[in-house]
Parts: structure tokens; C-alpha cells; sequence
């Protein structure tokens, strides 16, 4: 990793897909920007994952078996689980990915494409991090009356 | 005298008798839009003496032969037909992509060549609806304007010669696409890849409208029809798409089409969002950033809409430095 680039990411990730190759590939490339990577192959493993560890962020694919992407995000937001769930996948299908606009998913990227990968995965930790230790807040005055003041200088 | 939109070719036999009634199928254009080479890419018209408009250049016609363009003392109002807005915005665009690097054009220029080129994009999606040519020249547009202003770090000097006469029915399609810029460059997790993700979300958030529906402020349902517009374009990112589709939701859940929280919300589509309402006041403010900006700021109605973070980039990109 580029550290000079990237400022060191906490917190862990789960990628979630039924390419055996392709986990390990992804755990590769993405080794250095989580604390631990988890992975699962399709949405049930990644359920018992979530179950068990405390995840700040997702990657994953739509299409796989058993349990596909959007059913699995599905059970996690009716959980209430809020994690930034980054959709990887090379399977257009729109309406489902329309489904996974309205549940909440933090970015999008095609497969195989790698370019950006590890940039936005490391957004999603940060972001997942972040938000298990303080909710996004609005506007607080103080900082409101400090803008203000700016602009009339 | 014609009005239905119906026109014969420049080489139809007709000389230069072709008139219309009204300017409903035509399009202002400026003169250096309309020439290549010093050769007319598209007939032009001209206000008739008494009504209407007359035909009065042929397409091919030498810029030599074009007496009334040619004679500054006599400056002419010139019109395109709506048919070859696409040749002329093709024609913007080259043409831009030679001033972007170009010491002899300013700033200032350049980004109201921009906001020109937008406009007519909008028109144009707006009359005909999106196509593969019109899909490129947008990513091409939200590509020149990213690289236009991070050229730039004064924004507030940028927006100083916008004004009142500058505003159109489809202006905010630039102002939005310029603000979601400033938003994004001074968010600490932008990259060139999330800014031309953001510029390609609001330039192209309302593609689905037609014409008549682009008017109506109420219409709901244009995100959502506007994603699917884009669906049949494999070059349009998934990421844009969601943009498009979320761009009218808020924080507080008083937004649009799905009322989502704020943590549900895709982060770009957030940035948009306020690029979206902030254009709005500017609007209303005629271009003037600052009270737009005390406006929003005092408006706890409006400030509750959007991220903290992302409220901050806006302000601290257009304070001037």
C-alpha cells in the first residue's frame, strides 16, 4: 500500500463472494487497508460472519448462490445494521440494483475492475469505523456562526 | 410561412425562402459556435423584417459571403434549427477542448463557454432525449468542468461575472454540476475518480425530463425516471446512476423518491443534493453566493438536510482565500 497516499485504515472487512479465486485475490490486494479480512461465499456465511465479528465494512457481489447480495443486504438493514456495503459485481441487473439504492449502499464498482478498489474500501472503513463511535451530526451553531463570521470577513 | 417544426434541407431547391413563425425550432447561437474553417456548419437564421424569421445563410456558405455576421457594426442575432444543435454542440466542444489549455482565453471565459455548452446539452436532452453522442459529450462536459476548476482555487473571483442576464430555463443544470465540484474538491476523501462521478451525477440528474415535464417543479418522480434514461448506456457508471436517483433524498427524511435516511443515502448522491439546493438560492439570490450562503446558513429548515462535512466543503470552497 501506498502509505504516502492512504492513511492507515481501522477496522475490518468482510468481502462476500463465490469466486474462491477471487477472495483470495481480493484479501491480497486489500491486506493492507483493514485490520482482518473476513470472507464468505455467499449471503448466509456472511450472515454468521456478521453474527460473530464486529464488521465496519462490506464488499460484495450480487450474483451467487443460495443467498444473493441484495437478499443479504436486505437482512442486514432489517437488522439495523447500517454498515457501508460496497456492491462489486459484474451483474447488471437494474432492477436489483435499484432495490439496493433504496436500502443504502456506500459506492459501486464494476468487475473486474480493480482501479479504485482499495480507495473506496478504505472510504467505507473509515466511514463504518466512524460511525460506530459518533452518528453524523448536523450543522451545530458554533461552527454555523463560525462560517458566518467567515464570510463576512 | 412554416411552424411545425418541418424543414427542408439547405439544398432543397428553395433558395433561401425557408421561414418560420416562431422561434419554437430554433436556437440561439453565437457566431464563432457556427463556423468551421470559415465555412457554416448549419443554416442560420435571422429575425425577419416585421415577424418571424428568415433563413439567411446556408449551411457551407463562406464566412466572406456572410455579410450580416461579418459587419461588427451591424451585430445580427443569429439562429440555428433545434436539428443542428448537436452538430453545434459538437463544434463548442472541440472548440473548448483547444481553449481549456489556452493562455489567450481567461477563466472567466472559459467557464462561461462551459455553462453555454451545458445548457445546450440540457436542450438538446430535453427536446430529443439521450443517445449515445449526447452520453459522451455529457461525460465530456463533466470532465472539462473538473478540470476547469481544480485549475481554479479562487471560486468566489469564478462566480463574480455570473449575473441575472446569464440565468436561463436550464442554467442550473451548470450551477448544480459547478457547486457538487466545489463540494466534492474540498471533501478530505475526494479523488479524480469521485469528482467526475459527482460532475457526471448532476449534470445528467434530470435526463429523463422531457420539455414540458422539465418545467413542472413539483414532478417527483424525475430521479427516478431520469435512472432509467441512463440504463441503456453501459458507459454511464452504476455510481452516476445512483447519484441520479438519490440526489432529491435528505438527512432528516424529507426528501425524494424513498424519504431514506441519511445513512442510507449514497455519499455522492449527498453531494449533489446540496449542490442541487444551494443552486436554488444562488438562483434566487441572482448569482450572488454570499447571501445565498448567510440565507442557507440561517435556515435551520435547510441546513438539517444535509452532512455537517459536506455543508463545510461548500462554505469553505467558495470563501475566498
Amino acid at each position: 500500500m501506498n502509505t504516502a497516499k492512504f492513511k492507515i485504515a481501522k477496522g475490518n472487512l468482510l468481502i462476500v463472494d463465490d469466486e474462491p479465486d477471487l477472495l483470495k485475490s481480493l484479501k491480497t490486494i486489500l491486506g493492507d487497508c483493514a485490520n482482518t479480512i473476513f470472507t464468505a461465499c455467499d449471503g448466509n456465511e456472511a450472515l454468521k460472519v456478521v453474527a460473530q465479528e464486529e464488521i465496519h465494512c462490506i464488499i460484495s457481489d450480487i450474483n451467487m448462490p443460495a443467498m444473493n447480495g441484495i437478499e443479504f443486504l436486505t437482512i442486514l438493514r432489517k437488522n439495523g445494521n447500517q454498515v457501508p456495503f460496497i456492491i462489486y459485481t459484474s451483474y447488471g441487473n437494474h432492477d436489483l440494483l435499484r432495490k439496493a439504492s433504496s436500502l443504502g449502499v456506500f459506492d459501486f464498482l464494476d468487475k473486474p475492475n480493480i482501479k479504485n478498489l482499495e480507495e473506496v474500501v478504505r472510504k467505507g472503513l473509515e466511514s463504518g469505523f466512524d460511525k460506530k463511535h459518533q452518528i453524523e451530526s448536523e450543522l451545530d451553531d458554533k461552527i454555523k456562526n463560525e462560517l458566518l463570521k467567515k464570510l463576512d470577513e | 410561412m412554416k411552424d411545425d417544426g418541418e424543414r427542408k434541407g439547405p439544398n432543397s431547391g428553395e433558395g433561401l425562402s425557408e421561414r418560420y413563425a416562431q422561434d419554437t425550432f430554433l436556437t440561439l447561437v453565437q457566431v464563432d459556435e457556427v463556423f468551421k474553417e470559415s465555412k457554416l456548419l448549419v443554416d442560420i437564421y435571422a429575425p425577419a423584417v416585421g415577424s418571424g424569421f428568415e433563413l439567411i445563410y446556408k449551411q457551407g456558405s463562406s464566412f466572406d459571403s456572410c455579410l450580416l455576421i461579418k459587419e461588427k457594426e451591424k451585430p445580427c442575432t443569429i439562429y440555428a434549427h433545434i436539428k443542428d444543435r448537436s452538430v453545434i454542440i459538437k463544434q463548442c466542444l472541440y472548440k473548448f477542448s483547444v481553449a481549456l489549455t489556452s493562455n489567450h482565453v481567461t477563466h472567466s471565459q472559459k467557464l462561461h463557454s462551459l455553462k453555454n455548452l451545458c445548457e445546450k446539452f440540457s436542450d438538446e436532452v430535453q427536446e430529443f432525449g439521450l443517445n449515445d453522442e449526447m452520453v459522451e459529450t455529457g461525460i465530456k462536459i463533466s470532465q472539462f468542468m473538473c478540470q476547469l476548476i481544480k485549475k481554479e482555487r479562487n471560486i468566489a473571483e469564478d462566480l463574480k461575472p455570473f449575473s441575472k442576464q446569464h440565468l436561463n430555463a436550464n442554467s442550473h443544470y451548470f450551477f448544480i454540476t459547478f457547486f457538487s465540484i466545489v463540494i466534492v474538491q474540498n471533501l478530505d476523501w475526494n479523488s479524480e475518480r469521485t469528482m467526475e462521478t459527482v460532475a457526471m451525477g448532476a449534470l445528467f440528474h434530470n435526463v429523463g425530463a422531457t420539455k414540458n415535464k422539465a418545467m413542472d417543479g413539483t414532478d417527483k418522480t424525475y430521479p427516478a425516471t431520469s435512472e432509467e434514461a441512463l440504463r441503456g448506456f453501459p458507459i454511464v457508471p452504476q455510481a452516476v446512476r445512483q447519484i441520479v436517483y438519490q440526489h432529491r433524498e435528505n438527512i432528516d427524511r424529507t426528501g425524494f423518491p424513498n424519504q431514506i435516511s441519511g445513512l442510507l443515502i449514497y455519499p455522492l448522491a449527498k453531494v449533489v443534493a446540496l449542490g442541487y439546493g444551494f443552486t436554488q438560492l444562488f438562483i434566487k439570490h441572482e448569482c450572488r453566493h454570499t447571501p445565498a450562503l448567510k440565507e442557507f446558513l440561517n435556515s435551520k429548515t435547510d441546513i438539517i438536510k444535509y452532512d455537517s462535512s459536506i455543508i463545510k466543503a461548500l462554505v469553505g470552497g467558495l470563501i475566498k482565500k
